[in-house]
């Protein structure tokens, strides 16, 4: 299950959060999104470590945490995708195509265009609800 | 998927939008309508980036970056890629676009140079008119490519360059970095080509 989705910006400014949890456990996911940031700078910046997926925007499973695992996504622009599960064995192909959408709502606001998070000016052009 | 827009539209409106700022709000003001319509350009570019790098590999240096918007993004904006890429290896780089689709079929208003005699219609203060004319319409879309770099990683400074007046077309574009220590601009002549 997906406890947690954060999108945090070029300056690590965090543009949306929200967890997905019964429990009020949102200020430790929070740590541990804050956390992954330090491992998302370290991944690009020592790009060895990392081997084969150089300049691969979907960065994998940045650590594992308790009974979390954090899986990152870095765009072009430098916008961070961080996604908390508790599922212990996820296939990377499903974490893709998981943030291929979130990206997708992100940056369009929907499915089918429009405005979104990352291509918003101040409060003009809001996120849509839904899709048509 | 893909929304599409008339060209006719975009053209109407980027028509407008010149003829607003540079005739209504700061009539008396070019620079600033200048700097408003680059700001304006800036933040349509920073979003379109946003958009058209939504499926691609990081770019590892600058000049990836450039040729992503010599060849992709210059032609989902202008449905042409650029022609030549020039750099001089020191952080200039120049794009020439010998066809601008946005000023390809843009003519000058001859009524307002038919004030003085018929004489004058063919005089170089005519010519000024129109070259001002066209370099206040490159505004918007110098500012397009530095929102997109500056998204990108690369802070930058871009002008806009028309040669060949009669042709309407041929549009040069200078990009040099801007860099915390030197602002200077390089020289043009020890530019080099390099395969897009």
């Amino acid at each position: 299950m997906i406890v947690c989705v954060a999108v945090v910006g070029h300056q690590n400014n965090p543009l949306y959060i929200q967890s997905f949890t019964e429990a009020d456990d949102a200020l430790k996911l929070h740590h541990i999104v804050h956390c992954s940031l330090d491992v998302v700078d370290e991944r690009v910046n020592n790009p060895k470590r990392s081997g084969p997926m150089l300049n691969e925007t979907f960065l994998g499973l940045l650590y594992p945490i308790e009974n979390y695992k954090v899986y990152g996504y870095l765009t072009n622009t430098k916008v961070k995708f961080i996604l908390v599960t508790t599922d212990l064995d996820v296939k990377d192909a499903d974490n893709l195509v998981l943030f291929g959408t979130i990206i997708k709502v992100g940056v369009t606001g929907n499915r089918k265009g429009g405005s979104g998070l990352l291509t918003r000016n101040g409060d003009e052009g809001k996120c849509k609800e839904g899709g048509p | 998927m893909v929304r599409e827009v008339s060209e006719s539209c975009v053209d109407s409106l980027l028509t407008e939008m010149v003829a607003c700022y540079c005739n209504r709000f700061y009539a008396n003001k070019p620079e600033l309508a200048a700097r408003r319509i680059e700001a304006i350009g800036y933040q349509v570019g920073h979003q379109l980036s946003e958009r058209y790098t939504m499926e691609r590999p990081r770019f590892t240096d600058h000049l990836e970056a450039i040729k992503f918007i010599c060849k992709d993004f210059w032609s989902e904006l202008f449905k042409k890629q650029i022609d030549n890429l020039k750099t001089n290896h020191r952080g200039t780089f120049v794009l020439q676009d010998n066809k601008f689709r946005w000023l390809a079929r843009m003519s000058v208003d001859p009524s307002t140079d038919n004030v003085g005699s018929v004489e004058d219609n063919n005089s170089p203060t005519a010519e000024n008119k129109a070259a001002h004319a066209m370099s206040m319409h490159l505004y918007f879309p110098c500012g397009i490519i530095r929102g997109a770099l500056s998204n990108l990683g690369i802070p930058c400074a871009v002008s806009a360059d028309i040669s060949n007046l009669p042709a309407w077309g041929n549009l040069t574009i200078l990009i040099p970095f801007i860099r915390a220590k030197d602002l200077k601009i390089e020289p043009l002549f020890h530019v080099k080509n390099i395969e897009i």
